[in-house]
């Protein structure tokens, strides 16, 4: 059974598969700009360009498994694949942070002018995926805010990184081929790659924090708390106690659980329909979200 | 950190409370009106005068309150609201749901007058 509505899935998936191929293309340009070059710089984008694939295919992967549905195993579905996806986005940055961080270190030690004909393939590739990332950053963040998914956020984060790299290293690379002349311009690549890291750090503690919290089932923002007290006040005549509210996010899905009270004479057909509406009523306004109420006299354990 | 401070004013009581009121609070408070719900006092005014923070935790107890306080036949009110306190009520849709005053004293002397209805 699939826990996305159709079109939606395929929308996500289709998203994290582009991300990843083009990921993929652009590792092997990145390798073929290192083997003609002594660009340390390039080196780094390389490794780093390597994980960040790794990365889209995670998320591509878990995605293509939540679209073709939960099997009889996993019968709560197995949302919580995006939040073990993003926390590995996430580990695979500080990765490539320590790589970039140890060759800048390396550069700063032995400082050497780069050369070599690499330099003119990683200016390109730097040039075209720069446009590629921006506009694939910008698509993920848009089925990431429709879809309220962690791991398309995750991989907007990380495409925004990877433009600002393109960025970065595009100008290092002109300014250390353009200013060769000029002693200093050897700590150029270094000095790029550090502002790369902290950038790449900044996503990484983003998409950790977010994807922790939900694999430890944190309850909802308070906006959400506020539309569904607001519900419950509403309906306040319509049961006779509440007993309890819970709340958990698994991926994109989030579960609220109601433990209310109901007067003895109310019918069963009145209780029922106050569920119905209450429900409907929460459903509709939190995405993705699967109420249940339950029949209660004292508060869950 | 909430400070609780019970004042009577007989036949109630005022809930003096002072901190914020959020997930970690919250509890206190729920079983303070408890316990005054299975007491005698009524009616049970909570002054929020010095609370600058409401959570939906806190408000999720005044709403159990209110159902509790109802089953109890005991009344309900608050007092003291700060602006941006009444204004999460607001939001929560739940202001309608109490008695709501400026002061504790007015709030006794009102609900006195009204012969404190359940």
């Amino acid at each position: 059974m699939s826990h996305l509505p159709a079109g939606a899935g395929h929308d996500k998936e289709a998203a994290a598969r582009a991300g990843a191929l083009a990921g993929l293309l652009d590792v092997a340009i990145c390798v073929a700009a290192v083997c003609a070059s002594n660009s340390a710089v390039l080196l780094a984008d390389a490794l780093k360009t390597f994980l960040e694939f790794v990365a889209m295919l995670l998320a591509w992967l878990a995605l293509r498994r939540i679209s073709r549905g939960a099997s009889r195993n996993f019968e709560y579905g197995i949302g919580k694949l995006e939040n073990l996806s993003g926390l590995l986005v996430g580990a695979l940055m500080i990765l490539c942070l320590l790589i970039i961080l140890g060759n800048a270190i390396r550069n700063f030690v032995k400082p050497a002018h780069v050369s070599g004909a690499g330099l003119w393939i990683g200016i390109a590739d730097q040039l075209i995926y720069f446009g590629i990332n921006t506009v694939l950053c910008r698509r993920s963040r848009r089925a990431a805010a429709r879809e309220n998914s962690p791991a398309l956020a995750a991989q907007g984060r990380l495409l925004f990184t990877r433009a600002v790299a393109n960025a970065f290293i595009l100008v290092a690379l002109v300014l250390s081929m353009g200013l060769a002349r000029f002693g200093w311009a050897v700590y150029v690549d270094p000095c790029a790659s550090l502002l790369i890291g902290g950038s790449i750090l900044l996503a990484a503690l983003g998409t950790f924090s977010s994807s922790v919290y939900d694999l430890l089932d944190r309850t909802l923002e308070e906006q959400d708390q506020l539309l569904i007290l607001r519900e419950l006040a509403q309906h306040f005549n319509d049961y006779e106690d509440l007993h309890g509210i819970r709340s958990r996010r698994a991926g994109s899905r989030v579960y609220i659980e109601i433990f209310l009270e109901f007067a003895p004479q109310q019918t069963v057909a009145e209780v029922q329909r106050t569920i119905n509406h209450l429900s409907e009523r929460l459903q509709a306004q939190l995405p993705d979200s699967h109420v249940s109420i339950a029949l209660a006299d004292r508060p869950p354990a | 950190m909430l400070d609780i401070t019970l004042k009577p004013a007989p036949p109630g009581v005022t809930v003096q409370l002072a901190g914020h009121l959020d997930a970690v609070t919250a509890p206190q408070l729920e079983l303070q009106l408890e316990e005054l719900f299975h007491a005698d006092p009524t009616p049970v005014v909570v002054d929020l005068g010095a609370v600058a923070f409401v959570a939906s935790a806190g408000l999720r107890v005044f709403l159990a309150g209110a159902k509790k306080a109802r089953r109890a036949q005991r009344v309900l009110a608050l007092c003291g609201l700060q602006p941006q306190v009444r204004q999460v009520f607001d939001l929560a849709g739940m202001t309608p749901l109490f008695l709501v005053y400026a002061t504790a004293d007015a709030a006794h002397a009102a609900l006195r007058q009204q012969g404190a209805p359940p």
